[in-house]
């Protein structure tokens, strides 16, 4: 639980959260701990039931079963109260077309804001500098691009300094400019709010997140911080070495290797004169100790490559999704 | 945890130091309808809408009005008095001024609030706002409040002024204005029958077709029944035109009439509370 039982600690908390229409689930049974603090990824492919869990936490859509709660207080009796304290950005955010971006920031605060109205204006130019568009703030949204709906999407839903911070696919929409600003300010958030977001991009994921959750199909599949997913949390891990030498010897190597109890499987490939083995293991620390060691044991094998294959969370999110038996869609 | 973090954390607790949190309750029902509601007034009065619906209906009561008390009877000169010539001419230009404010109103009532619903779900801008601390029922009553007030103002109020000094020009005698004023009443009522009917059909229906197509066919069907079943006139706001001009003739209402816009009433409410039942339960 890493710690996770205090509900001082906890900003979302989902038990047996489910959600069907028409009898079919599109989110199954979730139990979710975000912790305070925490950028969270909530990864999976399109369909998987990031939007729905999203909504359900908004209070946008009723769940069908189950429980959550936001700051402790239930996602279906304190809506209001838990939207007091949370910025949201859709995946596809719309504004009244006819408003310019100040309005839309200056309508939006004064949701959360009495007053003054002189600390609210200048609350609305920080966010229109922190997204970038103080240069456009006056031009009505219905001329903004794709892009530049995204970052006012972004300022509304930080105008009120929110405490949970909510993003559906912050990034999908942006060119790579756009996406490197978007994690950047969210690297600049996360001292002072905790930011749940979803997304499909795993390379967004690996460069900002904490902790990370992997959906598909409305199941989750996998929950944990992201160093110890990308390590493997089982040990497994895969070693790779480049060898060359008599191909009988070879073959005694292999057969030597692959009997091994912390050994689950070998690959052989060639690339020229040489062999490329992927040996993957179950038990890293007693591979990295005995490994190599069992191999030089024939003085007709010659070593030029040894190491650890190191995980992107790519390997890490489609072995899981294999795993659970469902293509990614 | 960094001096430079904590610096930055007490920097942000001080920028929000600075701001005053709204003060209504922690789940209150009427959340976030203050500021729902300026932007609703917002949009009829602070953009150039109010001009162009003051054009449109002024032109199209008043204009007609107009027309028909001091043009026609100028282009008929001293032709041959017509049957209607016969009729006492306040009772006349009565009788032509509730036809049009009724008329035209409640259509005009179904056009302009057909969109307010729909268009916020259909377009996302409703899951937008209900991501903030707004309550479904602030924002149904902010439509419903915001829409009474522009209908009003402008299919109304506006032209009911305008046709008063008409009414005085052409026959040289005004309304007694408080029966004239409560007419007026009776002809508000009437269409916010229509509107809070349209906002009803908005949060139940996903097509604009639907939400006009019903609302129009209650108008329009409401008339036919009254003719073939007069019980009908009785439940549905179809008698409205000639009770404000008897009203505002300063004839006494039946029974019948007074019921009538009892009931028109109390469907204003049930439509009212049914949008906000409705949209209550909505997913967006």
């Amino acid at each position: 639980m890493d710690g996770l039982t205090s509900s001082a600690s906890v900003v979302i908390h989902t038990t047996g959260l489910t959600k069907a229409y028409a009898g079919v689930k599109v989110l199954d049974a979730l139990n979710l701990q975000v912790p305070r603090n925490s950028i969270f990824g909530f990864l999976g492919p399109n369909g998987s039931g990031k939007s729905t869990t999203i909504k359900l936490l908004l209070g946008l859509i009723g769940p069908t079963a189950g429980a959550a709660s936001v700051f402790g207080q239930s996602i279906t009796g304190m809506s209001v109260a838990i939207r007091q304290r949370v910025g949201y950005l859709a995946q596809d955010p719309r504004y009244y077309g006819h408003m310019t971006a100040r309005q839309t920031l200056h309508f939006t605060a004064r949701f959360f804001y009495d007053g003054p109205a002189k600390r609210i204006a200048e609350r609305v130019g920080e966010t229109l500098e922190l997204v970038g568009l103080a240069d456009k703030a006056d031009r009505p949204i219905r001329a903004f691009s794709g892009g530049e709906r995204q970052r006012l999407g972004i300022a509304q839903a930080q105008v009120n300094y929110p405490d949970l911070l909510i993003l559906d696919e912050p990034a999908a929409a942006l060119d790579p400019q756009g996406r490197h600003d978007v994690l950047g300010i969210m690297e600049r958030l996360r001292n002072h709010t905790t930011i749940f977001y979803s997304t499909h991009i795993l390379e967004d994921v690996q460069r900002v997140s904490d902790r990370v959750a992997i959906l598909n199909n409305g199941r989750l599949l996998a929950e944990a911080p992201i160093a110890e997913l990308l390590a493997g949390k089982s040990g497994a891990s895969i070693y790779t070495l480049t060898l060359r030498g008599d191909p009988d010897e070879l073959k005694l190597a292999q057969s030597s290797i692959s009997s091994q109890s912390w050994v689950s499987g070998i690959s052989v490939r060639q690339s020229g004169r040489d062999d490329i083995w992927q040996v993957s293991v179950t038990d890293a620390d007693r591979a990295a100790a005995q490994l190599l060691g069992l191999i030089m044991k024939s003085a007709h094998i010659t070593v030029s490559g040894f190491g650890r294959k190191s995980h992107n969370l790519e390997d890490v999110f489609l072995q899981i999704v294999e795993r659970s038996g469902n293509n990614v869609h | 945890m960094s001096i430079k973090v904590t610096l930055q954390q007490d920097l942000v607790g001080l920028q929000r130091s600075l701001l005053q949190p709204r003060s209504s309750g922690p789940a209150g029902w009427w959340s976030g309808f203050d500021n729902m509601f300026a932007k609703q007034l917002g949009e009829w009065f602070g953009t150039q809408r109010w001009l162009v619906q003051s054009l449109i209906w002024l032109g199209l009561i008043n204009g007609l009005l107009g027309f028909v008390l001091f043009i026609v009877p100028a282009l008929a000169g001293s032709a041959a008095s017509s049957p209607a010539d016969t009729q006492n001419p306040m009772l006349k230009g009565l009788t032509l001024l509730f036809s049009f404010a009724v008329e035209f109103g409640a259509i005009g009532a179904v056009i302009l609030t057909q969109d307010e619903i729909i268009g916020e779900k259909q377009s996302g801008t409703a899951a937008w706002i209900l991501s903030k601390p707004v309550a479904r029922v602030a924002f149904i009553l902010s439509k419903l409040v915001s829409g009474t007030i522009g209908v009003l103002v402008f299919v109304v109020g506006l032209p009911a002024i305008v046709a008063y000094a008409e009414i005085y020009l052409a026959v040289g005698q005004a309304p007694a204005l408080p029966a004239y004023v409560a007419a007026m009443g009776v002809v508000a009522l009437g269409l916010i029958f229509y509107l809070s009917l349209t906002i009803m059909l908005g949060v139940l229906f996903n097509s604009r077709v639907a939400v006009i197509g019903t609302a129009l066919a209650v108008f329009f069907g409401s008339s036919i029944l009254a003719e073939f079943s007069p019980a009908t006139a009785l439940i549905l706001p179809s008698g409205i035109r000639d009770t404000a001009t008897a009203l505002a003739y300063g004839q006494p209402l039946p029974t019948d009439n007074w019921l009538m816009l009892g009931v028109t009433a109390l469907w204003a409410i049930i439509f009212s509370v049914i949008a906000i039942w409705r949209f209550q339960q909505q997913e967006l």
